[in-house]
């Protein structure tokens, strides 16, 4: 996906603005085999990479899973044990932190608590010996651009964290890096606060054309923010895909139940063609779709969101016929905990409600039924 | 682009830090212990030293029995000072942490200054309170108690130990506050949550976790009491002389080096098996029945979070060590106003005129300006030193760092005596006139462990972000030295600096041994004393006291000012 909507007509005039993606499927980012072990420890196995100009990717996956080290690793703050890492074409082994063309947000912003922020905004216009009257003019367009410049002389304890967060921002993305890396920058904010910022930060990625690398373990704020998402585990990564593919088709169970909700059935594939598997659950039959070569008699994962998993009362046909065991209203949505009749397989569903509507109770007998290209076969 | 490896610069900069205080430390410390150690090899023909290998000083060390009394003494002496020591001590921290959270920091202030506060000065204080016309004598004598003054009060071991104990009752302080620190308040309650009745709560959660602590102190305490001569010379007499007291005459008045080389080593050896022997000896301390009581006595309802010790005792008991660390000092401030030149309560009148006299004294001036001078030599060269080694032990991990560290702090468990000494022996070998630089040297060497400890514990409160966010922004590791960390931590740097000059001010033991015909303030009231207690020597120290007491309250406010500023940041809500 490209970076959604057009923008000109906001970026028109700001000069923070990298240089503007022409090619935005061009990489600014390559790993290549890229692996950091920390002692016994493998914290990054194995990556290899590319994250494409002028978008917002974000890292995501569980905390422990290597975000951080990779995300130290392109700033420079640790060196790859094996592997290469390349920023905008240049191989950056042994290039110190402070010449590399990537700034970072800090996890806990590292705001420098001896200076106001302005201050802080200019520092590394100072270590570049940008003259001090552009510096300021650049400073200060950096506050207008992140809403603070009000804040101009601020102490720094005298932030709220959102504001904190403002500067941190404000003070990376004034150098015009080539990438700005962002470690988990909201999570130290409440969820009010959090909502409002993730939004905010879409907002000027899409702007400024900067290339975003965001840290995070919150699926949502992920599925929210990003033009794709890199999903890891255990130092390697999983899935890099936009987050209407990782959330719809997702290639392993690990990226099925980490994104969102799942119900993931163990089942034996019987036949396939034109990328439409037969498998059986239990002893009952089922079609999913199917991508890649599934060899028949593997055993497997079926998959499909509570969301997409239809009920009905009465009626025939090659459906599931389920007990309702447990339901909860949770506001728009009732979810429903399904038992497959005569089985031992049990499902979740969840269904839109509109006023009105009944909720069918404990013990009711249903069909459950989804769309041929809803369900998918998954290997591991 | 460099061709370096980032390890490799890890590494040169490593070395960079710790080489200029590695090289003082070296020459000043491990070298004269070295040749320390040759001299009791040596062979003393006379008044002379031949190099030539015997065993002679040792077997007199060993064989000769008032030799071995001595030492023996010392070693019980130091294991009581030690013992009282960790005695009041342990209660006190643990009232402070856990009874009084509110005047926790005023405690801990409290230890600290009375660490910083003139060893001399107390010493002669005791002198000034135990002795025949002393405060206690002249006290009871006044009330019709006693006719003739109490003479067993001063001149012995009693003395000897009292003293000692109030000396480096900070010192055992120190350890325990630290380990009491880990212990959280939570743990306490889930122990009693879990059924532990409060005796069963200490003995079980609070003293395991302590244990370290308690050696720490105990260790420190045993050695630098066992190895004084300060205070056996002053209040100890002949039944409370030390081994440390014939270490320093065989140096002084007997200039027979080989010997005293081979008591100082005999010493040594004595507080390494100690120290060795220790743990075992603490496990062997039975647990008192009591612990099994507790467990099988049912709890009561109306039992919450209580810990023995009840709160009324805990205040007594919290005033009454305060009292005992800074009432002699007290003393001799009062006294040094006190119009007659008796030292006796109640006090005549109020004058000025010791301080006069003291000022208009040239012998004291020049003292005074000599002490200014080595405090200010020692406070700058031991923050630059310090500042740089501390930067490698808080911001680098590497293999040598817990070797380095021990060796490092070396000289704070090495008794001043052993140290003069040794450092004494070089200069002496290598002809060196003694002189203010001499002195400033033995100053460094005890001082620059303190204020390494005290800016590596400043630096390591620094958000580590910060630094890299320098980094991030297009500074050098220099660059961000200079604009980030030495900014933040300035304050800290200027506080250790205080500390290093309050130490240095105070510094007589090893001082006494490199100064030659130099003088400084506690080489003046020393020699003072030799010739009998004069009251304006309380002027003398009651000077001394103030500048430490200045000092170290600046310190502190440096050092807590700079912690609440950083820590600030930290809390982004
Ligand atoms: N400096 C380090 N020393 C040793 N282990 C580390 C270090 N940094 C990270 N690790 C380990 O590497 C793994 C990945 O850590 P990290 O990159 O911080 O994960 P994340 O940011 O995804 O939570 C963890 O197991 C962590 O304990
Ligand atoms: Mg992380």
């Amino acid at each position: 996906m490209s970076s959604g909507a057009s923008t000109d007509a906001l970026t028109a005039g700001s000069s923070l603005a990298g240089v503007s993606a022409t090619t935005p499927a061009q990489a600014v980012v390559r790993l290549s085999r890229v692996s950091k072990r920390f002692g016994k420890v493998v914290a990054v196995d194995e990556v290899n990479l590319e994250i494409p100009q002028g978008h917002f990717t974000t890292l995501l996956g569980p905390s422990g899973c290597g975000k951080t080290t990779l995300l130290r690793m392109l700033a420079g703050f640790e060196e790859p044990t094996t592997g290469t890492v390349e920023i905008d074409g240049r191989d950056m082994r042994g290039v110190p932190p402070e010449r590399r063309p990537v700034n970072m947000v800090f996890q806990r912003y590292a705001l420098f608590p001896h200076r106001n922020v302005i201050e802080n905004v200019m520092f590394g216009l100072e270590s570049a010996r940008v003259p001090r009257p552009s510096a300021l003019a650049r400073a200060r367009e950096a506050l207008a651009t992140c809403n603070i410049e009000n804040l101009e002389t601020r102490r720094i304890s005298e932030l709220s964290g959102g504001q904190a967060q403002r500067v941190a921002v404000a003070r990376a993305l004034v150098n015009r890096p080539k990438i700005l890396l962002l470690d988990e920058p909201l999570a130290a904010l409440d969820v009010k606060l959090r909502r409002h910022l993730r939004f905010e930060l879409r907002r000027l990625q899409q702007e400024l054309e900067t290339t975003f690398l965001y840290v995070t373990h919150d699926q949502g704020e992920a599925l929210a923010m990003s033009d794709s998402i890199v999903l890891m585990n255990g130092g390697r990564v999983i899935q890099h895909s936009s987050s209407r593919e990782l959330y719809d088709a997702p290639n392993c169970v690990f990226a099925a139940t980490f994104i969102g909700e799942a119900n993931v059935l163990s089942c034996t594939v019987r036949s396939v063609a034109q990328d439409v598997a037969e498998v059986v659950i239990d002893g009952i039959t089922m079609r999913a779709s199917a991508r890649g070569p599934v060899p028949e008699g593997t055993q497997a994962h079926l998959y499909v969101r509570p969301e997409r998993v239809a009920l009905r009362q009465g009626g025939e046909g090659a459906d599931l016929q389920v007990t309702v065991t447990d339901a909860a209203f949770e506001g728009g949505i009732v979810r429903y905990w399904l038992t497959v009749r005569d089985t031992q397989i049990e499902l979740v569903a969840e269904t839109m409600v509109r006023a009105g509507d009944a909720i069918f109770p404990p013990g009711a007998s249903l069909q459950a039924s989804w769309e041929a290209g809803e369900a998918h076969v998954l290997l591991e | 682009m460099s061709s370096l490896s980032k390890r490799r610069k890890d590494e040169l900069t490593i070395a960079g830090e710790l080489t200029p205080l590695g090289v003082v430390l070296l020459l000043a410390f491990f070298v004269p212990l070295s040749l320390l150690l040759a001299y009791s090899f040596w062979k003393q023909n006379g008044f002379d030293v031949v190099h030539e290998f015997t065993l002679a000083s040792y077997v007199t060390a060993l064989t000769d029995t008032f030799f071995l009394r001595l030492l023996f003494r010392s070693l019980v002496i130091g294991a009581a000072v030690a013992f009282f020591s960790v005695a009041l001590a342990y209660p006190y921290a643990y009232a402070a942490t856990f009874r009084f959270p509110r005047a926790r920091g005023a405690l801990l202030f409290a230890a600290l200054l009375s660490m910083f506060t003139s060893y001399l000065v107390r010493v002669y204080a005791f002198q000034t309170i135990l002795g025949e016309t002393g405060v206690i004598n002249s006290a009871l004598k006044g009330l019709g108690l006693i006719h003739k003054p109490l003479s067993f009060l001063l001149f012995n071991s009693f003395a000897v130990v009292i003293t000692l104990t109030n000396v480096f009752l900070p010192y055992v302080v120190l350890p325990i506050w630290a380990a009491m620190q880990s212990v959280e308040r939570n743990q306490l309650e889930s122990a009693r949550d879990l059924g532990a009745r409060p005796f069963a709560t200490f003995w079980r959660v609070v003293y395991p976790m302590t244990k370290n602590g308690v050696r720490a102190g105990f260790i420190f305490a045993f050695v630098l009491a066992a190895g004084d001569y300060v205070t056996p010379t002053l209040v100890g007499g002949p039944s409370g002389t030390m081994i440390g007291r014939q270490i320093s005459v065989a140096f002084g008045l007997l200039n027979n080096y080989p010997l005293g080389a081979a008591l100082a080593f005999v010493l040594l050896l004595a507080f390494a098996l100690t120290a060795w022997l220790l743990p075992a000896l603490i496990a062997r301390i039975p647990r008192p029945p009591a612990v099994r009581w507790a467990f099988s006595a049912p709890l009561r309802a109306s039992d919450h979070v209580r810990l023995p010790l009840s709160s009324y005792w805990a205040h007594a008991y919290v005033a009454a060590v305060v009292l005992f660390l800074f009432v002699p000092l007290a003393i001799i401030i009062l006294l040094s106003f006190n119009t007659s030149s008796v030292p006796a309560f109640p006090m005549r009148g109020l004058t000025l005129h010791w301080y006069a006299r003291v000022f208009s004294n040239i012998t004291f001036r020049d003292a005074f300006y000599t002490s200014l001078k080595a405090a200010a030599l020692t406070a700058v060269i031991a923050a630059v030193l310090g500042t740089l080694a501390a930067l490698a032990f808080a911001r680098h991990k590497f293999r040598a760092r817990g070797p380095l560290m021990g060796l490092l702090f070396a000289p704070l468990a090495m008794p001043g005596l052993i140290t003069g000494v040794a450092m004494l022996t070089v200069y002496v070998a290598l002809g060196v006139t003694l002189s203010l630089w001499t002195i400033t040297l033995g100053h460094l060497v005890y001082a620059t462990p303190f204020v390494v400890l005290a800016i590596a514990a400043g630096l390591s409160d620094l958000d580590p972000g910060l630094e890299e966010a320098g980094r991030d922004l297009g500074r050098g590791p220099f660059g961000v030295f200079r604009k980030v960390t030495l900014p933040l931590v300035f304050p800290v740097i200027v506080g250790a600096a205080f500390v290093a000059a309050a130490l240095s001010l105070d510094e007589f033991i090893i001082t006494n041994f490199v100064s030659g015909s130099t003088m400084t303030l506690p080489l003046y009231i020393w020699a003072r004393l030799r010739i009998g207690v004069t009251p304006d020597t309380n002027a003398v120290g009651a000077l001394i006291l103030a500048g430490l007491a200045l000092l170290s309250l600046a310190a502190w406010y440096l050092t807590r000012l700079t912690s609440t500023f950083i820590s600030r940041r930290g809390e982004s809500k």
